[in-house]
């Protein structure tokens, strides 16, 4: 934790005089920061990268002018070395594990220590000794809907510490009150890692489906909820811990299932356990996990994440797809299958995708 | 008389305030123990603090700056350990760092961490495209669905505010 407080030695100014140089320098109108990722083996391969390299090599006069910034102030001199320092930083880390561990919505994680901040700043010192008594009811009840559009995926960390993951396509309402942490669950999928409950006395956490009811134990785990023709099912996976299944409509008839199995929840049963299928949780990380995967299934997966409608001719149907998908850029996805598969990506319009023979 | 102007000494300040703090920081992090090790991080800095600071005059308020940064730096390092685990457990084999490559690899990313944080959600979801993913302004701004212009303010921002703050 050191460092912290440490009072930053550049000038303001001078700072944001060394970003517009360094972007300047980098043909930064319409091109940005190519030249300086030489640790960039699993970059993109985008094709408009070369292009911008080219277009972004600064004239002389540019060099000069920059040059002489330099010269004029040892503030901007040492503002420069720091942009450096920051360029060269970031070239230190593998984009495909930095780009999650920094991309992490850090919004939620600020509020929630905003949040047990707030209690002192409100109340000032003198009101510490009272701790005690806002400790006994330390969450409030809260209430939220989440929505997720075709394509999206959200991270959530909720007021208890649960974390909440939602699929493309989803509505979710959130529902904490002093009995229960409840999760209402209208349509497609979540993933959730639960926190002990710190209230007295602990609250469940139950996901609620049109099927049944999942409580967990403890626990890591995923739900999708599906309409089905004839009624509701949910598929329930489990990570880690155990759940509670409990049937709608019989809900005397509950079971746990365990770490590693996953079921289908129904208004009235829930379904044999099975094993977890490798990579289902891949999505939280915004990737796509396919392991000898036929590619009808894997297009019927990749189609949720994709407006519109994206069909596999038949004949292809048992063609095997393996391998990690950035799920952030579909279109890319399309690509890969059809460099690396005899297949061809035919294109109607944007959201009318067919996989045909090549 | 000149006993009541001077500043009071480190002990006097321990003794006095250090229960306090441990209660409040624990009812903050979920621990006993690192509400301890922040309380003990919390006196460093006043015994780094200068002499003369206002810091030794107004302890309490300085205690309580001091400790609300280090609580904010504790769930945002908590937050970072978590996507760090999360993240590797999901890398496919072949990509994931070599345990001895591991340490030095977070203590990067949390130098960076610390760097980008503050940064408004947006800028900082640009910044990052730009610098990690390799993506064009055009492509950034597609996807934030904003402007190039936009875009480009975004990176003298996050630029300037690393600049700024990199340790």
């Amino acid at each position: 934790m050191t460092g912290i407080l440490a009072r930053p030695q550049v000038d303001a100014r001078a700072a944001r005089e060394a970003a517009q140089w360094l972007i300047r320098l980098n043909g930064g109108d319409d091109q940005h920061g190519q030249q300086q990722k030489q640790g960039g083996q699993h970059r993109q391969h985008g094709h408009e990268g070369h292009e911008g390299q080219q277009a972004g090599r600064p004239d002389s006069a540019t060099l000069q002018a920059w040059q002489a910034w330099r010269a004029a102030d040892p503030a901007h001199e040492a503002a420069w070395q720091r942009a450096e320092l920051v360029i060269r930083t970031l070239g230190m880390v593998p984009p495909v594990i930095a780009a999650p561990v920094l991309g992490r919505p850090v919004a939620a994680q600020r509020r929630a220590a905003t949040r047990v901040l707030a209690a002192l700043i409100i109340a000032g010192p003198a009101a510490l000794a009272g701790y005690a008594t806002v400790r006994a009811a330390p969450w409030q009840d809260w209430f939220a809907n989440v929505r997720t559009s075709t394509g999206q995926i959200r991270t959530l960390m909720l007021d208890d510490g649960t974390r909440l993951a939602v699929n493309t396509d989803t509505a979710v309402d959130i529902a904490f009150d002093a009995t229960t942490r409840l999760l209402r669950l209208h349509h497609g999928e979540i993933h959730v890692v639960t926190a002990p409950d710190r209230s007295d006395p602990a609250r469940p956490l139950v996901v609620q489906t049109a099927s049944g009811c999942i409580r967990a134990l403890g626990t890591a785990f995923c739900v999708r909820a599906n309409h089905g023709v004839l009624a509701p099912s949910a598929q329930v996976a489990v990570i880690e811990g155990a759940v509670a299944l409990r049937p709608a409509r019989a809900p005397q008839q509950a079971t746990v299932l365990g770490a590693g199995w996953q079921a289908t929840l129904t208004e009235h049963a829930s379904a044999t356990p099975t094993a977890v299928r490798a990579g289902l949780a891949a999505w939280v990380n915004g990737v796509l996990l396919a392991d000898d995967t036929p590619l009808a299934d894997f297009v019927a997966e990749l189609a949720r994440y994709r407006p519109g409608v994206v069909r596999c001719d038949p004949a292809l149907a048992r063609l095997r797809v393996s391998g990690a998908f950035q799920l952030r850029d579909t279109d890319n996805i399309l690509q890969l299958l059809q460099r690396s598969l005899p297949v061809r990506v035919r294109q109607r319009t944007r959201f009318w995708v067919s996989l045909e023979p090549a | 008389m000149s006993a009541a102007l001077s500043p009071p000494s480190i002990a006097d300040i321990y003794t006095q305030h250090n229960g306090w703090l441990l209660r409040w920081l624990r009812g903050r992090l979920s621990c006993a123990d690192q509400a301890a090790d922040v309380a003990q991080e919390t006196f460093l800095r006043l015994l780094t603090a200068p002499a003369d600071a206002p810091s030794l005059r107004e302890p309490r308020a300085y205690l309580t700056t001091v400790a609300r940064r280090l609580v904010i730096d504790h769930y945002r390092h908590q937050s970072l350990m978590q996507a760090w685990h999360d993240t590797l457990a999901q890398l496919p084999e072949p990509l994931a760092p070599s345990p001895e490559d591991r340490l030095e690899l977070l203590q990067t990313l949390d130098r960076i961490d610390r760097m980008l944080d503050g940064m408004g959600t947006k800028v900082r979801a640009a910044f990052l495209m730009a610098q990690l993913e390799g993506l064009t302004y055009a492509d950034i701004a597609t996807r934030l669905g904003t402007s190039e212009r936009t875009i480009k303010r975004y990176m003298v921002q996050a630029l300037a505010h690393c600049i700024v703050l990199i340790a």
